[in-house]
């Protein structure tokens, strides 16, 4: 069992003050430590009379499993990151589980083994020869599903039409109420994308002075979804990326592993920047890499229920050296890492352009991909304050003298405040509402100019 | 009018009340035009799509933008080492972390120090901008200009002009009358006099006046209290007597000090010891009445008052202090009197009075605030002595002692206290919570593990008050090593620097605003006006 390196165990912790009391747990307070089948264990000094038996369970890469019976609500325990550093500085040794160690290993593999199972007999049953019949089935679920789907869309289309022809304005005096019914009744279709893009719309509606021309856009764009769904056969054949990109829009489902099986992108892809934000009763987290030799920005997301520790695997700083997976679309980002990727070190200065950069990447997705709704990318420019149609705000200006505006909210004040009025590498996420910084780079050295680095020229 | 702003307004009222005008969009359109749907409504969703795609891809660059100054250049190391502490860090601890920064030159990294002032209350900005270093002060005039109500620092009033003082609200006046005592004192008791004697203020704003003088004590405002205890208002008149009472004013204390002498005389009795006949008035006469206030109370507290505003020195004749205090007096009176003593002895810090006081009287008697006067090996082994007395009795009164003695403790102290940290626990009188307050914020945290070793001995009602403690303390102890571990890296990066270059590192001390000049490529950059000195 290869150990992790100390930043990746620091990334589980639920907050910063669990890491330094993890630290210092690794350090001392235990009366024991050991390993062995893919899991940790140890006797846990605490403040009572017998210790906390302490255990984690890394048999499932990537999302280890604790349990501690010290009383702390946090998840991870400090105990539990204790253990995991002290095992990152390979100060753990082979030996025997105790027993409350070993009861709860074995109950939670027989659960993982029982999963295990069915996922075995699954691929069992898809590696048989075709059997006829199976195919044919799964067949006439496509089809049924396709079926379900059209109809749900051409009714959303019908109700497109219904509220252009009596007024938008009407739907600002209860928009949650006015979107919901068509939300579910899509749900209930299966084209759980279209419902979820329904569902952000009535927080538009109540957004600011500008919302009858945003919320206009989003709605000739779900038109424009309704009318090349009806053509997908057709562009399935001419441009099966942009196919991909429509079913995808639509929320056709993608399988994991259909998407492991198609072709990696190699290289070293420096892990920049990460978010977490709620989505419909999940917590979601965006990780932003780039690739240090192509330049090319990827995305992964997890997704946890509410209180569920997200994938901490990629941790902000560090390099991942292998394979990333580019679900199929018009223009790949959402990817997939390998699971034979390994830890590269600490990475460098990213690639960074221009905002004339910046703003052709956006176009190019775009032309590739109208319905696109997320394009990274990083500027070397300085945060400047403006005004502009009454409104003050920030925008990210580049040593051309051009300018990018910024959304207000993040952290866009620690952003003026690390660029600290000079030019920075400032990571840039392009949304239909405009431009949101994600993250500056402190690596990011003046000397660095982007001519000799930009990305996309 | 463009084609999309004809959408939206179109899109808006409801195609059933506007008709598209199709014929001026085809141009814009262009051939594209030929997708359109048939019907009005699918014809403008279509055509929106169509610009929407152009709309959102065509976007150019803004530009004419003017970049502002930029942050001034840095001096001082950063130390990214705090940076995780402070997400969570508890405010009551800001104030050590900050100073901690400062005692070693360090300043928080940028990236933090958004964080930062998220933690900071108003009332710590300014101290928390200057550990932002040269870019703190430059940061928050951006973020005053973006949200003043949120990030101005309290307007500190300009004495220059005394126009808050004729026509600000009472608050306003007060602040412009203490900082005008400290930066033109002559025009600030004019100010006063002209306030306490003005008929059109009000009472209340009168005592504030008086309250606000016996703050920073000045010999010029006797004549002004003086006037001041034959005030109208009886609220005036007590915050004079106590403001008086309080202060080292020359000629009420002459008068006390008669006043008492006359109370307390020194007498030899038949056996020839000298004794102290105490015996204050059965009435007060009117100018007695004047000098006490009209909240002077009993015959003890008249006693105590006036011993208490009458100087140490009135009671040379008795001997020294440790033989004044050592002399028979009147029982009846005789705890009123050293009441008094002890209180002058606050007034004018006099450790000789206090450790006499202490030494003799029934210690745990006087008021714990006495210890504060003494040098701190004395305050330990007062603490010490009385921490022997601990038998349930006078445990409140030891816990009082030991939260009035001044930080920190000497290590023999600390181990006796934490030694008798169970059984004043134990003793729910005893406040023993406030114990574990002074010692968590104010003694050395590595003392946590002290702490922890008590825990078997304690109940589970005085376990919650313990590890709140140890959480403090060691949250304090992680700011320690933090900045300790910041100090250290910057310490020996400035060795290898030097060895690399062979070229002496200024001594920080001595400049601390030198630009480390390897570190900054910008170093032609005007130092900013608004950064610290």
């Amino acid at each position: 069992m290869e150990p992790w390196t100390a930043d990746q165990v620091e990334a589980l912790a639920p907050d910063a003050a669990s890491v330094t009391a993890g630290r210092k747990v690794a350090g001392a307070g235990w009366a024991a430590t050991g390993q062995g089948d893919d899991a940790l264990w140890g006797l846990a000094r605490g403040s009572g009379a017998s210790p906390y038996v302490t255990c984690v369970d890394l048999h499932e890469a990537g999302a280890p499993a604790y349990r501690c019976s010290c009383p702390s609500r946090k998840f991870p325990c400090k105990h539990a990151l204790g253990l995991l550093l002290r095992w990152a500085r390979g100060e753990v040794e082979p030996g025997e589980p105790p027993d409350d160690a070993q009861d709860w290993l074995t109950s939670r593999r027989g659960r993982g083994e029982r999963i295990v199972e069915r996922v075995q007999a699954a691929a069992v049953r898809a590696a048989k020869p075709p059997d006829e019949r199976a195919v044919a089935a799964a067949a006439k679920r496509a089809a049924q599903r396709r079926d379900h789907v059209t109809s749900g869309l051409a009714e959303l289309d019908r109700w497109l039409a219904d509220q252009v022809r009596s007024g938008v304005a009407g739907l600002r005096s209860d928009p949650y109420a006015a979107f919901e019914p068509m939300a579910a009744r899509l749900t209930d279709a299966q084209a759980p994308g279209v419902a979820a893009w329904l569902r952000g719309l009535p927080g538009l509606v109540v957004g600011g002075p500008d919302w009858p021309e945003r919320l206009l856009e989003e709605l000739a764009l779900l038109r424009l979804l309704v009318r090349a769904h009806v053509r997908l056969d057709e562009i399935e054949a001419a441009e099966p990326a942009l196919a991909a990109s429509i079913r995808t829009h639509v929320g056709y489902p993608v399988s994991k592993e259909s998407v492991l099986a198609l072709p990696g992108v190699r290289d070293r892809w420096a892990v920049q920047g990460r978010r977490d934000s709620a989505v419909a009763q999940l917590s979601q987290r965006t990780v932003w890499l780039q690739g240090e030799q192509t330049g090319r920005m990827a995305t992964v997301l997890a997704f946890a229920p509410p209180g569920q520790q997200l994938d901490a695997s990629l941790v902000p700083g560090r390099v991942v050296a292998g394979d990333l997976h580019f679900y199929p679309a018009a223009r790949p980002l959402r990817a997939l890492v390998s699971s034979d990727a390994l830890d590269g070190g600490r990475h460098g200065p990213p690639h960074a352009g221009f905002v004339g950069d910046a703003l052709a990447a956006v176009a190019d997705a775009l032309a590739a991909d109208p319905w696109t709704r997320s394009v990274p990318a990083w500027v070397v420019g300085t945060p400047v304050r403006h005004t502009s149609g009454g409104r003050d705000g920030w925008a990210v200006r580049d040593e051309l003298g051009d300018a990018l505006l910024l959304r207000p909210g993040g952290d866009l004040w620690g952003l003026v405040a690390t660029a600290g009025g000079r030019p920075a590498a400032l990571l840039l996420e392009w949304r239909p509402g405009g431009w949101a910084p994600v993250t500056a780079a402190t690596t990011w050295q003046e000397t660095a100019s982007p001519a000799t680095t930009g990305a996309g020229r | 009018m463009s084609a999309w702003d004809d959408l939206v307004a179109c899109a808006v009222q409801g195609t059933a009340r506007r008709v598209p005008d199709v014929a001026r969009w085809l141009p814009e359109l262009g051939e594209d035009a030929a997708v359109l749907g048939g019907e009005p409504p699918e014809r403008l969703l279509d055509a929106a799509a169509l610009l929407t795609a152009r709309r959102r891809a065509g976007r150019l660059p803004v530009i004419g933008l003017v970049p502002a100054e930029p942050a001034p250049a840095e001096s001082r190391p950063t130390a990214p080492e705090v940076s995780d502490l402070l997400e969570l860090l508890d405010s009551a601890l800001l104030p050590e972390l900050l100073d901690g920064l400062q005692e070693r030159g360090l300043i928080v990294a940028p990236e933090a120090i958004t964080t930062l002032l998220a933690v900071t209350s108003t009332n710590l900005l300014a101290p928390a901008l200057a550990a932002c270093g040269a870019r703190g002060p430059w940061l928050h005039a951006q973020l005053c200009e973006a949200d003043p109500e949120r990030w101005a620092t309290p307007t500190r009033v300009s004495t220059g002009d005394d126009e808050p003082w004729r026509l600000g609200d009472p608050a306003t006046r007060l602040q412009w009358l203490a900082e005008a005592r400290r930066a033109i004192p002559d025009q600030a008791v004019d100010a006063a006099a002209a306030a306490l004697s003005g008929r059109h203020e009000s009472a209340d704003f009168r005592s504030k006046v008086v309250t606000l003088l016996a703050d920073d004590p000045r010999p010029e405002d006797e004549p002004l209290l003086q006037a001041a205890l034959d005030d109208r208002a009886k609220v005036v008149r007590t915050a004079a007597a106590q403001a008086l009472q309080r202060g080292r004013y020359a000629a009420y204390a002459g008068r006390m000090g008669a006043r008492v002498r006359d109370w307390v005389r020194l007498h030899a009795d038949s056996e020839g010891r000298r004794v102290l006949v105490v015996e204050p008035p059965v009435e007060l006469d009117d100018a007695a009445r004047r000098d006490l206030g009209p909240s002077a109370g009993s015959r003890s507290e008249w006693l105590t008052t006036a011993v208490a505003a009458t100087p140490l020195r009135v009671w040379a004749d008795l001997g020294t202090a440790q033989e004044a205090c050592e002399l028979l007096a009147t029982p009846e009176w005789e705890e009123a009197l050293r009441e008094g003593w002890a209180r002058r002895a606050l007034t004018e810090d006099d450790a000789g009075w206090a450790r006499a006081l202490l030494g003799t009287s029934p210690a745990i008697s006087t008021p714990a605030r006495l210890t504060r006067v003494l040098p701190m090996t004395l305050q330990a082994a007062v603490a010490k002595s009385l921490l022997m007395q601990l038998s349930g009795v006078g445990a409140s009164q030891a816990v009082d002692w030991l939260v009035a003695t001044a930080a920190p403790w000497p290590p023999d102290l600390l181990d006796e206290v934490l030694a008798a940290l169970p059984s004043i626990l134990r003793d729910r009188s005893a406040r023993g919570s406030q114990l574990l307050h002074r010692i968590a914020y104010a003694e050395h945290p590595g003392a946590y593990r002290e702490l922890e070793r008590l825990a078997p001995e304690l109940g589970p009602a005085q376990i919650a008050p313990v590890s709140r403690a140890i959480t403090t303390m060691r949250a304090r102890l992680e700011i320690r090593q933090a900045l300790d571990a910041s100090a250290a890296r910057v310490a020996a990066e400035r060795a290898d620097q030097h060895h690399r270059t062979g070229v002496p590192d200024p001594d920080p001390l001595d400049q601390p605003d030198q630009p480390d000049q390897a570190d900054q490529p910008d170093r032609s950059d005007q130092p900013d006006p608004r950064s610290p000195a």
